[in-house]
């Protein structure tokens, strides 16, 4: 059975042609145009394995749609943002989507990612069940669960995967590139700053806990340190 | 003190002169007036019959007591009716019969002459007592300089109360000419109702007017690359769809190819000239910030397009607070990196340094500069090098430009001695 994608952008014309490409590339594609369709919608159904989402949409952007989403269903996200628009704006506003792209972009790109964003999604029930403990943190990639305490950490997959890879290579940095591609499967390519959202959100929500010190490092130009 | 230049200094010196002028005048009028008031019929029609009645009694061979005189003038009581008063001579044989002016001199003196009853020449002089005469006050050296003193104080008063609702004026006009339309007049300006009043309703009317076509042609700069995204996003997938068809159709894809690489470039000027109108639109949120971490998270970012080339840095400070709008800044100083690594093949040197109202940031490259008649109109959008061969759409150095100054800022360019450009990027503390 074919992959399920539901497209929401406001631009109708657009919609048709991706769900044209897409289907093409083997996936079941729906769209609708608003994000208030997109919930109804996914109130009815919502047996999809990925959702793509424009940022800038009338009546309910983006932005808005994604935590309602969040909060509801468990299903990955692609966020579309606008080219031109800052990316410390995006990154500011710390989304905390599965991964994210400038539109307009190269539809083979937009296929590249969700079939890593997917790829991910599916392959962590195969994973070799194993648990870190560090700081007190415990992150068991069996149940995909980071705890503080009895506390869960409430992270996305991408950014479970994140706290995993730099945990596990406490004490030595990791290469933005290399933990680009072992969380997010694909390449990092120029200005693409996805894994330091990504980053920045897990330190958010260990910022809660350990108030007096970041545990994650930036180390500038190369990439990211978990503190031993 | 500042050459008579600004309108202050010449309205000042034009009043100044103008009072001195008038005062001197005013002095050499009254002073005629003065001493026409002492003309010898005046003065012989006032002295005349105690000087008639003193030579009558010397004629009768009396000599004139003291006290008798002195009974007789009453008045001159307020003055001492002194010897030098009144002094007369006979002209037959010139003695003074009456009066003595060995010791003292009378400024002013005026002389008529007498015949008396019997035929006999006399004349007489009067010495003016001091207190009849004011005017000699002004004329001494400490006169002059209370009036000089005075008139100064008055036309400096006068000459500021005229001119500084003018120079409100120019600050006020000089901040648009920097591109601070949105400032309004002050109130006591826009509230006068003489012609400075009506000249700074004119500025603000000039100034909205300004701003509104800015901002309608900045308006249609964005809507425009908006609107350009949503077709231009349609075209790319559309360019996907017909790529797969060709491909499965076992076509050529040469041409596919080069549509796709020709939406990319379309796709990369409009996110530019939406970065450039967001630049001067964007309302400037400022932060509390160290601004080496700033410069250091920029030049981390462009480390990957910058290859193995190294980008060097050299900080005054280790820690540098400034309140700046961080998106903006960034925007400033990554063109300049950016423009840095395209146009030179060595490496990147930035630089921090300060002054007491500044911070400096320099970014430097070895490359081979701009032409020096090119050099001002470089951050002009789309303005390129003829001679170059990279690629870009002339928009980097406007775009730092319009950051650097919405940050309230300035950026300079300038060919490097040793060769290359350097950007000067000057920052308010």
């Amino acid at each position: 059975m074919s992959e399920r994608l539901l497209l929401v952008d406001d631009d109708k014309s657009l919609n048709e042609l991706l769900s044209q490409y897409l289907t093409g590339s083997g996936f079941d594609v729906s769209t609708v145009t608003s994000g208030e369709k997109a919930i109804s919608l996914l109130q009815q159904d919502s047996n999809f394995d990925l959702l793509v989402i424009d940022v800038m949409m009338p009546g309910i952007t983006g932005l808005e749609l994604l935590p309602i989403i969040r909060s509801r269903w468990n299903i990955p996200v692609i966020m579309l943002t606008g080219r031109g628009e800052d990316i410390d704006r995006i990154l500011g506003l710390e989304m905390g989507a599965d991964d994210y792209l400038a539109k307009p972009c190269n539809p083979r790109e937009l296929l590249a990612r969700i079939k890593a964003v997917l790829r991910r999604s599916g392959e962590t029930s195969t994973e070799v069940a194993a648990s870190i403990e560090l700081h007190g943190i415990c992150v068991d990639s069996g149940s995909r669960q980071a705890t503080i305490g009895e506390e869960k950490l409430t992270l996305t997959t991408a950014e479970f995967d994140v706290l995993n890879e730099l945990m596990k290579s406490a004490g030595s940095v990791v290469v933005r590139e290399d933990l680009t591609r072992r969380v997010l499967h694909r390449e990092l390519t120029p200005y693409d700053r996805s894994i330091d959202v990504h980053v920045s959100r897990v330190r958010t929500a260990l910022r809660k806990h350990f108030e007096e010190r970041d545990l994650i490092v930036t180390v500038r130009g190369v990439g990211y340190q978990f503190a031993k | 003190m500042r050459a008579p230049s600004s309108l202050f200094w010449k309205f000042f010196l034009a009043i100044w002169a103008g009072y001195v002028l008038l005062l001197f005048i005013a002095a050499n009028v009254l002073e005629n007036q003065y001493e026409s008031r002492f003309s010898s019929i005046e003065v012989s029609e006032r002295y005349g019959p105690l000087a008639n009645y003193i030579i009558a009694r010397y004629e009768q061979g009396v000599d004139i007591s003291r006290r008798e005189f002195r009974q007789r003038d009453i008045d001159f009581d307020d003055d001492e009716a002194n010897d030098d008063l009144l002094v007369i001579r006979d002209m037959q044989t010139e003695r003074v019969i009456f009066g003595n002016r060995s010791g003292t001199e009378r400024p002013y003196n005026v002389d008529f002459s007498i015949v008396s009853g019997s035929g006999a020449r006399y004349m007489a002089n009067v010495g003016i007592p001091p207190n009849r005469y004011t005017l000699p006050v002004l004329i001494t050296p400490s006169g002059i300089a209370a009036a000089l003193v005075t008139s100064l104080l008055y036309s400096w008063l006068f000459t500021f109360v005229l001119t500084r609702p003018i120079s409100r004026l120019k600050e006020h006009v000089q901040s648009l000419g920097r591109g601070a339309l949105d400032q309004k007049l002050e109130g006591s300006l826009m509230r006068r109702r003489d012609e400075i009043g009506d000249l700074a309703g004119s500025i603000d009317e000039m100034s909205e007017h300004i701003q509104d076509l800015l901002n309608s042609k900045q308006r249609l700069l964005f809507d425009v690359s908006h609107e350009l995204r949503a077709p231009l996003a349609r075209m790319q997938v559309a360019a996907g769809i017909a790529r797969g068809e060709a491909e499965s159709a076992g076509a050529n894809t040469a041409m596919h190819d080069r549509f796709e690489h020709e939406i990319d470039t379309l796709t990369e000027l409009i996110s530019e000239l939406l970065l450039l109108a967001k630049t001067e639109n964007d309302s400037a949120e400022t932060h509390l910030v160290s601004l080496v971490d700033e410069i250091q998270s920029v030049i981390a970012d462009m480390a990957f397009g910058a290859g193995d080339r190294e980008i060097k840095t050299e900080f005054c400070v280790d820690s540098a607070e400034v309140e700046l709008s961080v998106p903006l800044f960034g925007r400033a100083l990554k063109n300049l990196i950016e423009n840095a690594l395209k146009y030179s093949d060595e490496e990147v040197c930035v630089y921090l340094d300060q002054t007491n109202a500044n911070w400096i940031l320099r970014v430097e490259d070895k490359g081979e500069g701009i032409p020096e008649e090119q050099i001002e109109a470089m951050t002009q959008p789309f303005t390129r090098l003829q001679s170059e061969s990279v690629e870009g759409f002339g928009l980097g150095l406007s775009i730092a430009h319009r950051a650097a100054t919405a940050c309230g800022g300035s950026l300079e360019l300038k060919n490097r001695e040793e060769g290359g450009l350097r950007a000067t990027l000057t920052l308010p503390k």
